[in-house]
């Protein structure tokens, strides 16, 4: 199994309204009470910055898409890890708001866009499938 | 099988079921930083009791992911080389800190809710 065939994925359902979820992921004061433990990166197209764990680990970032309210598209690398695109997505559920997280290696991205010969390079996992359909749900599952 | 050296390498599918648990991605995490971990050890550093540790060490055991030494009366885990590859390596790492993230972030909305 090579890095070009992992990815992870996870969801959970957050029992707060999508603008209350979405304030918890575009402001880096939020994002520094859950996602790391100190973010000096603002949320918006372009930026880039870091964020920092206790552990002493440190992860430089770039945001690559902001769609205000729903969806958040990170890349951001390890010193020592692959660099992996990071996909934040919220929906609206009965039971409140879901996020669903995607995280794969930008290696792998680049190995799906290449097969399909599609356009932009770093564009995150749900976009990419919304636009592909079935072949890239296959491609990424 | 309770061999302490698999006969042979695991399968993917054992090894990704192994994984499929968040306590157990928690306890390789825990390994990826130090040599070895004992039962007795992580149940001072994880919300479960010993014997259900033991019981995730022994699964991960199977699926050849970690390695099991007897000094004394201690069972000593440690992580394989094998089968667990780079890549699944940060899966199964990049996934134990995702819970860790979306658990902290549940808790902290389900505060506010």
């Amino acid at each position: 199994m090579a890095i070009e065939d992992v990815a992870v994925r996870r969801e959970v359902i957050l029992p707060v309204d999508r603008k209350t979820a979405w304030a918890a992921l575009e402001d880096p004061q939020e994002l520094a009470t859950w996602l790391a433990d100190e973010v000096e990166i603002e949320i918006e197209v372009g930026a880039q910055g870091w964020l920092r764990w206790e552990d002493g680990e440190q992860r430089h970032a770039k945001v690559e898409e902001v769609e205000p309210g729903r969806r958040i598209v990170l890349r951001w690398s390890e010193s020592d890890g692959p660099e992996t695109l990071v996909e934040m997505v919220l929906d609206d559920v009965s039971e409140g708001t879901r996020l669903v997280v995607l995280e794969l290696p930008v290696a792998r991205l680049e190995a799906v866009a290449t097969l399909l010969d599609q356009g932009p390079r770093f564009s995150g996992g749900a976009e990419l499938r919304t636009r592909q359909g079935p072949q890239m749900v296959a491609a990424l599952a | 099988m309770s061999a302490s050296v698999p006969q042979s390498k695991p399968a993917v599918g054992a090894v990704f079921s192994a994984l499929s648990d968040p306590t157990r991605r928690r306890v390789m995490e825990l390994l990826a930083h130090r040599s070895s971990v004992t039962a007795s050890g992580l149940a001072g550093e994880l919300p479960i009791t010993r014997q259900a540790i033991a019981k995730h060490l022994t699964t991960l055991e199977q699926a050849g992911l970690v390695r099991a030494a007897h000094e004394g009366r201690e069972t000593h885990y440690e992580l394989t080389p094998e089968p667990l590859t780079g890549a699944m390596e940060w899966m199964a790492l990049a996934g134990a800190r995702w819970d860790e993230r979306l658990a902290r972030l549940a808790r902290r909305l389900a505060r506010q809710a």
